[in-house]
């Protein structure tokens, strides 16, 4: 029910054309849409869409060899590289249509998508569906819906409009705001419990922050106070979370229990030594060992098939990635276009550090998925649209000189 | 935005923001390279090892042990699939209710079962070969760490039947007494060191094909033994033991010409089915292994080598000296008085100062020199365990008394297979036989020497044959309808005092039919009291083993067995292993797309099979077997959308 609430907003936008118009604002727009069209077309970010597209397409390809040969429980023959080719059709129509809508008038209607996570959050809490223990997911018949990906959205375009609205360094009171707005969301999240959303929500704003940049004496206060917050924050964990963190400390101590998923990542990456098994040759994956091997641990398959070459080669294409959203940040136009670019950054930038970090040992278990590599139908869509406002930032630079 | 801050200054601020962020940035990724170099380059050997060391399993396994059949082909011993139970301690999550569980199903002491699952080894039995149920329910409890697996235990389906000879197997099917000890070389599945993969809920996958499981197996034995006649030589031993209250007996049927033993029973019974619960003195093979003073039983030798000599004729005649005889100081007794005797007649009646007379005319160094060629100094070639030699002193140091003594058969000993090849020899025209248990022994020595001549080995036949058929000692052993001869036996055993007590041996050797042998029959009974004469305790045991091979339909083949290779025993064998559903893997994958019918195998086995047709099912359920499956047998692969589910259930 909340979700509908969205739902006529991207129909708006998809009919566009066709439709009535609703504000000043749009009209003007489609105006200019349609005398600009083919301009905006040519400057469309094509290195982007093409890193995307490989990255996709290693994803899907990773995931193809992750579901093939398990023998065990019947659900696990499911084709999930099929799904995720569904979801990547679903997800670029999504990117365009994100592309298409002016991304000024985001800055308007950014507290309205923020609110719509909220409240979709909220009611997760109460109808949300659970699986392996978390109640992260909205049932909506055809698929399983997870609202704290809408957040992450709303937050991105929130601290966006929020930041760009300020045109000095931080202070105080503006670090509390942002608190404020990044830990709402982030309390529904942990609760759910999805620390790693969590988590990346405080990070994306964090990295935001710096990047607008702290006054100096709240930041040496935040210096001062942050490392005694931190060991507070382990009150606050769950059970299963401290021991996560204990066994990143000591993996070894029990090995089929909780250090059971980091050993054997580590073991499936390393045994791929140098030049990797060789597509669709991952015992470690195709003898089950490997746990969540389709969506936390994809980097894990990655890295047992095609060895420390594709691990390279991934990590370049990822690098690649992110320079170019950062190259987008540094040409938008105007500071909501930068913010935005910033955000998305950050977005992925976590996520990838997180994950990998995470899969290769150097971070503790937390749930987050590697962008378009791992499989899962909302967070490929959400990052499509992503990469779209990045893309609709890009591609508009050259208009609305302000 | 650039009213308040200087340009220049907002520029150095971008420009610091973004050398922070791709400072960040390039730190994170450098760490991230760095952490799959070591990872995957450094480590990587160690890696990968610990990865192979959980996908493969090395394990032993065994081929299947030979089984062991009679000249027809019954089983005499086969390997049959059993289950047996191990644990896993490191896996096992509460040991305490785990040892209790186990207990509970086992009826074992929860207390015996804590100790072996506290173990810090990853494998330990917790008990082997039981039966179905018990292994059923120990897998419906389904404690994680413990496991069921297959093993062949020994089986001997005829219970007791030749149980001596057979010997049996240890629980790791190692041979340890009999045959099963003596051939174990050749019975013994070969072992093997396979390498299985394994995936993480603890599946096993042999990835080997299928064929050289196949000739692990150890190889058959076929036994010369007939179990029919072995079943009437096991019964009428029995009953004489019994009802002559003897301690114990032996019975031998061995077919003349060729040597081979047809049967070959001892009393009291052995099951090696559970020779836990017997005793050595049971299991012993008392034919082989005991040493018995011939007594009587040897005359007929004396006879023929005097008669080889030329010292005496069949008409020669002696004094028997009414019974009782000193020489020297000793004195030398017959059961009853008789004068002048005949050479047959002595040995008709068995006269013991005859015999002794013929002897010391015979002198010691030649009597010896036959006994020798008899092979009263060897022991017999066939494949038993702990096989006695005899005792027979050199004929240096015998003296006079002894003399005597070893011409009527005491004052030496051999087993029973030795006295029973001596009457091979001389049913065989005087030509040294060989004892055969085994079919196509190629261990088997060629036609020996000649020991007698066939005149002198015909003259003691027709004694023997006068012995029964006439007043003989052995007229308890006639069979009607057809001529025999044999030989009594009634030795006194040396008491642990030194000396003769009152306790005897009843022994009778016989062949049939008397003059031109098939069938040689001995029996010996260990004890009997208050009757101890051979012709009344033994004899009737020839009487019985003759007559019912004689009715058997097999009766007498002119001196030849056929190849036995007969129709019906042939289907007996096959039928016989169906029950015990021993029956070889079989490749279930038919050429083409259509689905194999998997139900009623092991998952294992299934999946394996479906893998090699490039096809990977959908397990449904818990268990080890397939229970059902879509799509059917013979509708194509492709019938449910393509996917194959295979439903399983525990047994």
């Amino acid at each position: 029910m909340a979700t509908e609430r969205r739902e006529p907003k991207t129909r708006d936008v998809s009919n566009f054309p066709t439709s009535g118009f609703k504000t000043q604002d749009e009209q003007a727009n489609y105006r200019h849409l349609q005398m600009v069209d083919r301009q905006l077309f040519l400057h469309i970010n094509w290195p982007i869409l093409a890193i995307v597209f490989l990255l996709f397409v290693a994803g899907v390809l990773n995931l193809y060899s992750a579901s093939a040969f398990r023998i065990g429980d019947g659900t696990a023959l499911t084709p999930f590289y099929k799904r995720q080719l569904i979801w990547g059709g679903i997800s670029l129509l999504a990117m365009i249509t994100t592309m298409l809508l002016d991304y000024r008038h985001l800055k308007n209607s950014a507290w309205f998508l923020y609110l719509v996570g909220i409240v979709l959050l909220i009611a997760v809490l109460f109808w949300g569906r659970t699986i392996y223990g978390a109640q992260r997911w909205l049932d909506l018949g055809l698929f399983h819906f997870q609202p704290s990906e809408v957040a992450k959205i709303g937050l991105v375009l929130v601290a966006a409009a929020f930041l760009s609205r300020i045109k000095h360094s931080l202070g105080f009171k503006d670090m509390l705001k942002a608190l404020l707005i990044v830990i709402v969301p982030a309390y529904f999240i942990a609760s759910q419990p999805d620390l790693g959303s969590a988590l990346l929500l405080v990070f994306l704003m964090a990295g935001m922050v710096i990047y607008q940049g702290i006054k100096k004496n709240t930041l040496k206060i935040l210096l001062l106070t942050l490392p005694m917050l931190v060991p507070l924050g382990w009150f606050f964990l769950k059970d299963y979370q401290k021991t996560r963190l204990l066994t990143f400390l000591n993996p070894g101590q029990d090995p089929l229990g909780s250090g059971y998923h980091v050993i054997q990542s580590q073991i499936a990456i390393g045994s791929g030594r140098f030049w990797g098994k060789g597509f669709m040759e991952g015992t470690q994956s195709q003898l089950r060992f490997l746990p969540e091997k389709h969506t936390d641990f994809a980097f894990s398959v990655l890295g047992e098939e095609w060895g420390f070459i594709g691990s390279i080669i991934l990590l370049f294409l990822f690098c690649v990635f992110l320079y170019q959203i950062f190259l987008c940040s540094a040409e938008a136009k105007d500071k909501f276009g930068t913010m935005l670019c910033v955000g998305v950054f950050f977005y992925f930038f976590w996520q990838i550090l997180i994950n990998i970090g995470m899969v290769l040992g150097l971070m503790p278990v937390v749930g987050v998925p590697l962008p378009f590599v791992s499989y899962g139908g909302t967070s490929l869509l959400v990052n499509f649209i992503m990469v779209g406002l990045v893309l609709n930032v890009s591609m508009r630079r050259f208009m609305f000189k302000s | 935005m650039a009213k308040v801050i200087p340009k220049s200054k907002v520029k150095d601020r971008t420009r610091i923001k973004i050398i922070l962020i791709l400072g960040l940035f390039a730190i994170a990724w450098m760490g991230l390279w760095c952490r799959a170099l070591f990872v995957q380059v450094i480590q990587g050997e160690e890696l990968a090892a610990m990865a192979d060391r959980q996908y493969y399993s090395r394990e032993k396994i065994t081929g299947k042990r030979g089984e062991i059949f009679d000249r027809n082909n019954v089983v005499l011993a086969q390997s049959v699939r059993s289950k047996s139970v191990y644990a896993n301690p490191f896996l096992i999550e509460n040991n305490h209710s785990a040892a209790i569980d186990l207990a509970a199903v086992l009826e074992d002491d929860p207390n015996r079962m804590k100790t072996l699952l506290n173990q810090k080894r990853n494998f330990v039995w917790i008990t082997r070969k039981v039966s179905d149920r018990t292994a059923h329910r120990l897998a419906e409890l389904n404690i994680p760490g413990v496991f069921i697996i297959d093993e062949h235990s020994r089986v001997y389906p005829r219970g007791h039947m030749l149980g001596q000879v057979l010997g049996f197997v240890g629980i790791d099917n190692q041979g340890l007494e009999g045959l099963e000890r003596s051939l174990n070389e050749e019975l013994a599945g070969a072992e093997m060191i396979i390498v299985l993969q394994r995936d993480a809920s603890g599946h096993k996958m042999s990835l080997l094909p299928q064929d050289p499981t196949r000739k692990m197996d150890g190889q058959d034995v076929v036994l010369t033994i007939d179990s029919e006649i072995q079943f009437a030589a096991e019964r009428y031993l029995a009953s004489a033991v019994t009802s002559h209250n003897g301690v114990s007996g032996i019975s031998l049927v061995v077919h003349v010409p060729s040597g081979e033993i047809l049967a070959w029973a001892s009393y009291p019974f052995f099951d090696p089915n559970n020779f836990q619960r017997s005793h050595s003195s049971i299991w012993r093979n008392r034919a082989a292994v005991d040493l018995i003073e011939p007594g009587s039983t040897l005359k007929p030798f004396l006879m023929a080598a005097a008669l080889e000599e030329g010292i005496a004729k069949s008409d020669s005649l002696y004094f028997c000296e009414n019974g009782r005889w000193r020489l020297g100081r000793n004195e030398i007794k017959d059961v009853k008085g008789h004068g002048w005797l005949t050479l047959n007649r002595v040995l008709r009646y068995s006269s013991n100062i005859c015999s002794a007379k013929i002897g010391l005319d015979l002198g010691q160094d030649q009597y010896f020199q036959y006994l020798d060629r008899l092979g009263f100094t060897t022991g017999t070639n066939l494949p038993i365990p702990g096989q006695g030699r005899g005792i027979l002193r050199p004929p240096h140091a015998w003296s006079k008394m002894d003399l005597a003594a070893i011409s009527f058969g005491q004052g030496m000993a051999s087993t029973t297979l030795q006295l029973a090849r001596a009457y091979l020899t001389l049913a065989n025209e005087g030509r040294f036989t060989e004892l055969k248990l085994i079919r196509d022994d190629s261990r088997q020595s060629p036609a020996g020497q000649s020991v007698f001549s066939r005149e002198v080995s015909r003259q003691v036949l027709s004694m023997l044959r006068d012995s029964v058929e006439m007043d003989g000692t052995g007229t308890m052993a006639r069979i009607s309808g057809v001529e025999v001869g044999g030989k009594t036996g009634t030795a006194q055993k040396a008491s642990p005092r030194g000396g003769y007590g009152d306790k005897y041996v009843a022994s009778f050797v016989g062949f049939i039919p008397a003059l031109e042998p098939e069938y040689m029959i001995m029996a010996i009974i260990d004890e009997p009291s208050p009757q101890h004469y051979g012709g009344v305790v033994a004899a009737p045991v020839f009487a019985g083993i003759g007559n019912s091979i004689i009715s058997s339909g097999r009766g007498l083949k002119l001196r030849n067995i056929p190849g036995q290779v007969i129709e019906t025993a042939q289907t007996d064998r096959s039928t016989e292993n169906a029950r015990f559903n021993v029956n070889h893997r079989r490749d279930r994958v038919p050429p083409g797309n259509e689905m194999p019918d998997l139900r009623g195998e092991s998952l294992r086995e299934a999946v394996e099979n479906l893998l090699r047709a490039g096809i990977v099912p959908v397990l449904e359920g818990r268990g080890v077997m397939v229970r059902d499956q879509v799509p059917a047998p013979g509708e194509s692969f492709s019938e449910n959308g393509g996917k194959v589910i295979l439903r399983l259930s525990e047994s």
